[in-house]
């Protein structure tokens, strides 16, 4: 397993290396897609939408809901179609049973932190695009580890609206 | 009740619909951080002021940002004093924020 090697000496190391071991048991579950009914509800009006308007699908990961509402507000008005999810495994159960296009994760929050979720993705998922966020002060670290674990993007959560949906959208559209 | 000076803060452009009740839930949230530092719970002030400073720039508010660091860094710290001053400013400072559209 080299991809690791990316990843720089800590306790998110360790964690990060136990975690691709656990992985196949940790994601597997049809158990899990049985569960959330609201998320059933958003892939049944997927489902009766012709393929050729549904909205491109991004899904928020952060267990901040104040700054999940500001991604919603900002995403909806610019014509996205957004999920949520209050930590990274139940992100991670979402990007497994719903077509998404676009992920944004937070990357720090209890029960999957960012990294662990960025490399879950990047195991399962090697194509849905990534963007990770964090806090303005002393978290550029987590951005860097992101980078290097294969985020497309890395932001701070205090920038600029206009450049949140920029950045979206300019992914979104390379897809 | 004495007066205050207020202060101006412009709502960040596709937000104006979200940013007053952001700022309510802020105004709550302040008795609830009281208490919390009378009950010396500095875990969750903590998890409150990392989401305060995550979140207070993103909806206009820089100072928000500046004071939820300093309250996550003493509730670190475990710093109550510290702690209760940066409450009295997070409160006088959401008393006097006064909101304009289009920033």
């Amino acid at each position: 397993m080299t991809p690791v090697n990316t990843v720089t000496s800590s306790s998110t190391s360790v964690a990060v290396l136990r975690l691709i071991w656990l992985v196949p048991r940790q994601i597997p579950a049809d158990e899990h897609l049985r569960r959330d009914a609201m998320q059933s509800a958003v892939l049944s009006e997927t489902a009766q939408i012709p393929r050729a308007v549904v909205p491109r699908t991004i899904l928020v990961i952060d267990d901040d809901e104040d700054y999940r509402l500001l991604v919603r507000t900002l995403l909806v008005r610019a014509g996205y179609r957004v999920l949520e999810a209050s930590n990274g495994l139940a992100g991670l159960r979402l990007v497994a049973k719903a077509r998404v296009d676009l992920l944004i994760t937070d990357m720090i929050m209890p029960e999957h932190e960012g990294v662990e979720t960025i490399l879950i993705v990047r195991h399962m998922h090697p194509r849905l695009k990534v963007v990770a966020i964090s806090g303005v002060t002393g978290c550029r670290e987590y951005l860097d580890m992101a980078d290097r674990l294969g985020a497309n993007a890395t932001l701070e959560k205090g920038v600029v609206p206009k450049l949140l949906v920029g950045t979206v959208r300019s992914l979104i559209e390379s897809c | 009740m004495k007066d205050v000076e207020p202060i101006s803060v412009k709502m960040p452009e596709g937000l104006e619909e979200i940013v007053p009740g952001y700022l309510d839930s802020r105004k709550e949230e302040v008795p609830t951080l009281l208490r919390l530092l009378a009950a010396s719970d500095f875990e969750r002030i903590r998890i409150a002021a990392h989401n305060l400073k995550g979140t207070g720039s993103a909806y206009g508010f820089e100072k928000l940002t500046e004071i939820g660091d300093g309250m996550e860094r003493s509730a670190r710290e475990a710093n109550a004093g510290t702690l209760r001053e940066q409450l009295n400013t997070l409160e006088e400072y959401l008393e006097r924020v006064e909101l304009e559209p289009g920033g």
